[in-house]
């Protein structure tokens, strides 16, 4: 197996808060790593980090084996990494359609689409992808919560990434909602893309993730196969709790 | 003893030439907790936000023997019935603690607010440890948890709390179950839209089921998550 993601010894401070302490982790190429961890313990801001948003105060980042952490984000995008927001921020005034075709138009590796006719084409695709096709011609703020949820996939899927960051995009769905994006998840995995995924959703975690990293305090404090981390002491006390429902 | 603290009858209400809710009826007896229920879309923080008045509706609504008909949102919050809003809404250039102090912004009796700051701060440690910080640099579970402990702090009557579980870690979202039935103890009624079915019908006693901007089922938490439709719609089941 060949590592698409090497995190080296990565420290973020924000002034006298460490929000990232010394991690290191490896993504295996077409690996879903899940990223889990208390409120608050640095998850977001290790995405950050990774796609570009935030630069490290200290440690590397490498993506297929090229240091990254201090290209700017656009940069990273254009090799390859897409992320999605946990609070979705899609253009309000656009189409849902056009919404995607900018993530088309910007597109990673090779730039797929050629001009903005086919980068709607391309859009298009993405939206039947994400089941959210019946609602491209509307303007994007018409979008409630999951919808939004699914346009914000559709955005970053649109790129053609090979390395895909995803912040709770389970949040506020119900379970049936849920079943669905955890197949939509899937489904990119198969098209060969490699996968690390925030989120609370402990079935989805489990459904999704082929090992986890958990972070306490921007420490990773485990590593591992679902089942040993989720049974881990210090990973129940911090985050799952002794009393599941 | 049951006494209604909210009664709805015929509540209509949307946004402009768009209908959403459509002849609303809804009991709430003092002292409960109520999940409401339903798919995205089908018009519940409508319902939240037309009960709080910062959206017309026409109807009848009356809160602890009053009518809200003619009362601006300040003034339901005064009688405190309080709404803690999707998707946090807090003020991102303020402290921690000066959002929380928000809450009570209509209390007067500073002993009790000081006392309810150090009964939040017991309850979510991590807003203790950043109450000076910007709100807007907490994380998005942080600031989850400020938004409901902001409407804790307004001693509320009716707390009325949307998407309660968004975004956060398990062990929390069992802490605050624990606590809305501590807070029912000591007579605050809940009305929780909430996602995840199997938390709000393990701590609601009744439960309403909206869709597309009607009531379609009332019953008890354990009448609804034994449910047919409701199981196979909700819980995928």
């Amino acid at each position: 197996m060949a590592a698409i993601l090497k995190v080296l010894n990565l420290t973020k401070r924000f002034h006298g808060l460490v929000a990232i302490d010394n991690v290191s982790f490896t993504l295996e190429r077409n690996e879903i790593l899940g990223l889990i961890g208390p409120n608050g313990a640095g998850k977001t801001t290790l995405i950050s980090l990774v796609s570009g948003t935030l630069e490290p105060t200290a440690g590397m980042v490498k993506f297929e084996d090229a240091p990254i952490h201090q290209l700017p984000a656009y940069r990273r995008g254009l090799l390859g990494i897409a992320r999605t927001f946990q609070v979705m921020r899609p253009f309000p005034g656009l189409t849902v359609l056009d919404n995607v075709a900018v993530g088309a138009l910007f597109g990673a590796a090779g730039g797929d689409a050629r001009n903005l006719r086919d980068a709607q084409e391309r859009a298009g695709h993405w939206l039947r992808f994400v089941r959210l096709d019946h609602r491209a011609a509307q303007r994007a703020y018409a979008l409630g919560g999951p919808d939004r949820k699914r346009l914000e996939l559709a955005k970053a899927l649109a790129m053609r990434p090979k390395l895909l960051l995803l912040d709770e995009v389970m949040a506020g769905l119900n379970h049936v909602e849920i079943e669905e994006v955890i197949s939509l998840i899937k489904k990119a995995r198969e098209q060969g893309m490699s996968i690390l995924v925030i989120e609370h959703v402990m079935k989805a975690i489990q459904s999704l993730s082929d090992r986890l990293l958990v972070l306490h305090h921007g420490e990773k404090i485990a590593e591992g196969k679902p089942d040993t981390v989720l049974s881990n002491e210090q990973v129940i006390d911090a985050y799952l709790g002794r009393k599941r429902l | 003893m049951s006494e209604t603290l909210l009664k709805v009858d015929g509540l209509k209400a949307g946004y402009g030439e768009m209908a959403v809710l459509d002849d609303i009826h809804l009991e709430i007896e003092r002292g409960e907790i109520v999940a409401l229920v339903g798919s995205n879309g089908a018009g519940k923080t409508t319902l939240l936000r037309a009960l709080s008045r910062l959206i017309p509706s026409t109807g009848r609504v009356t809160f602890a023997n009053r009518s809200l008909s003619e009362l601006a949102p300040h003034q339901v919050f005064s009688l405190r019935l309080v709404q803690v809003p999707e998707g946090r809404q807090l003020f991102d250039q303020m402290s921690v603690e000066d959002n929380l102090l928000m809450g009570a912004y209509r209390r007067t009796n500073r002993a009790a607010i000081t006392a309810d700051l150090e009964r939040v701060y017991g309850l979510f440690p991590t807003l203790k440890e950043r109450r000076r910080q910007l709100a807007g640099s907490l994380s998005g579970g942080e600031q989850q948890m400020c938004a409901i402990a902001r409407g804790l702090m307004a001693a509320p009557q009716l707390l009325m709390i949307d998407e309660m579980s968004l975004g956060l870690a398990p062990v929390v979202v069992d802490l605050l179950l624990v606590t809305l039935e501590e807070i029912r103890q000591e007579g605050v009624t809940v009305l929780l839209v909430e996602q995840d079915l199997f938390s709000a019908f393990h701590v609601a006693d009744r439960g309403y089921v909206l869709e597309t901007g009607k009531i379609v089922r009332v019953g008890t938490a354990r009448e609804l998550s034994e449910d047919p439709e409701v199981r196979r719609a909700y819980l995928g089941i």
